[in-house]
């Protein structure tokens, strides 16, 4: 596929798959988060309310490993970005996971928001060759185009006041995705993922790895969001009432 | 007026922990529900108690340790 088409590809169905061709910085990196796993007493983890399983996601690798940096800001990823997007990309934040997820669907935008809207971006490199019985990714072509879903408009914007309301409210939000999907009757895909293949994905692409035939089972992955050099803000959704002027702000941390 | 025993429940609750977790050496750096959208709920929480008074105070969203967000409300007049 010509550049130009694996854009048009990406602006029509939401993601794009490309392989980085790295598995020396890819066996570097595998090292590394075995030695933090072993050596740290305590790890930075992700949101109990974003998880829905014990193995833990380790968030800001990079700050403990050079090599999880130069993945995550691979050139060859900040190349395609800059093409996909003609804005210069900026990688904010990074998860490494051990096993799948078992998420459900879900869109990064339900997470975090950006003015001008829409301006965030995934991508996930497979550490390994991804076993299909181990909670592989899922995705849902074309799903980047659907409305922004606004927290605000479900109760009237009831602000959160505990980490408690967070979760109904991610809950109810999780309940809205998998009843547009059925109603919708959406398919979803299961693209086949080796070592070192990346896939980037636009802000509100559905994704997840919520069919899991072995819980517990290996499936090294390390994902990055970015953001775009034009973003003026970025915000926290679920805190936000967009249309009544309500922007909480979210602080990001450049990598 | 809140005091410190109100705030201690303030912040149990908006990260869903028994009070007993809260005192004066709580922080981000020591308590796990205390990360980034648990801070945005306390900070939330504080607000709603104070009247939408909190959220005037523009060092309060730094305050990461239980003790700079008591500090902080003294000194702007919403805690005793």
């Amino acid at each position: 596929m010509t550049l130009q088409a694996q854009k048009k590809f990406y602006q029509d169905n939401g993601y794009l798959i490309f392989n980085i061709n790295d598995n020396l910085l890819i066996d570097k990196v595998n090292t590394d988060i075995e030695k933090i796993i072993q050596n740290e007493k305590k790890i930075k983890k992700n949101s109990k309310i974003y998880s829905y399983n014990d193995s833990p996601r380790i968030v800001e690798s990079y700050k403990k490993s050079i090599n999880c940096k130069l993945l995550a800001k691979h050139s060859k990823i900040i190349e395609m970005l800059k093409f996909l997007y003609e804005e210069e990309p900026l990688a904010f934040s990074t998860i490494n996971f051990l096993t799948s997820t078992q998420q459900p669907l879900h869109s990064d935008y339900a997470h975090f928001g950006t003015i001008p809207e829409l301006l965030l971006i995934g991508t996930w490199i497979a550490l390994e060759d991804i076993n299909p019985d181990a909670g592989p990714l899922q995705i849902v072509p074309g799903s980047h185009m659907w409305d922004i879903y606004r927290y605000s408009e479900q109760d009237n914007h009831k602000t959160p006041t505990s980490l408690n309301e967070i979760k109904k409210k991610y809950t109810t939000y999780e309940n809205w995705i998998k009843k547009k999907i059925l109603n919708n009757k959406v398919k979803k895909l299961t693209p086949a993922m080796k070592k070192g293949d990346c896939i980037i994905w636009a802000a509100n692409l559905l994704h997840g790895s919520p069919d899991c035939v072995v819980p517990g089972s290996s499936r090294k992955s390390q994902a990055t969001h970015w953001t775009l050099r034009n973003v003026v803000k970025h915000y926290n959704p679920i805190f936000s009432d967009l249309k009544n002027g309500i922007i909480v702000e979210r602080k990001v941390e450049y990598i | 007026m809140i005091d410190k025993n109100k705030l201690i429940k303030i912040i149990a609750k908006a990260l869903d922990v028994s009070p007993k977790k809260i005192n004066d050496k709580s922080s981000t750096k020591n308590l796990e529900e205390w990360d980034s959208l648990g801070h945005l709920a306390i900070l939330t929480s504080i607000d709603k108690h104070t009247s939408g008074k909190a959220s005037k105070i523009e060092t309060l969203a730094n305050c990461t340790s239980f003790k700079d967000l008591y500090k902080t409300l003294v000194t702007n007049n919403i805690a005793i």
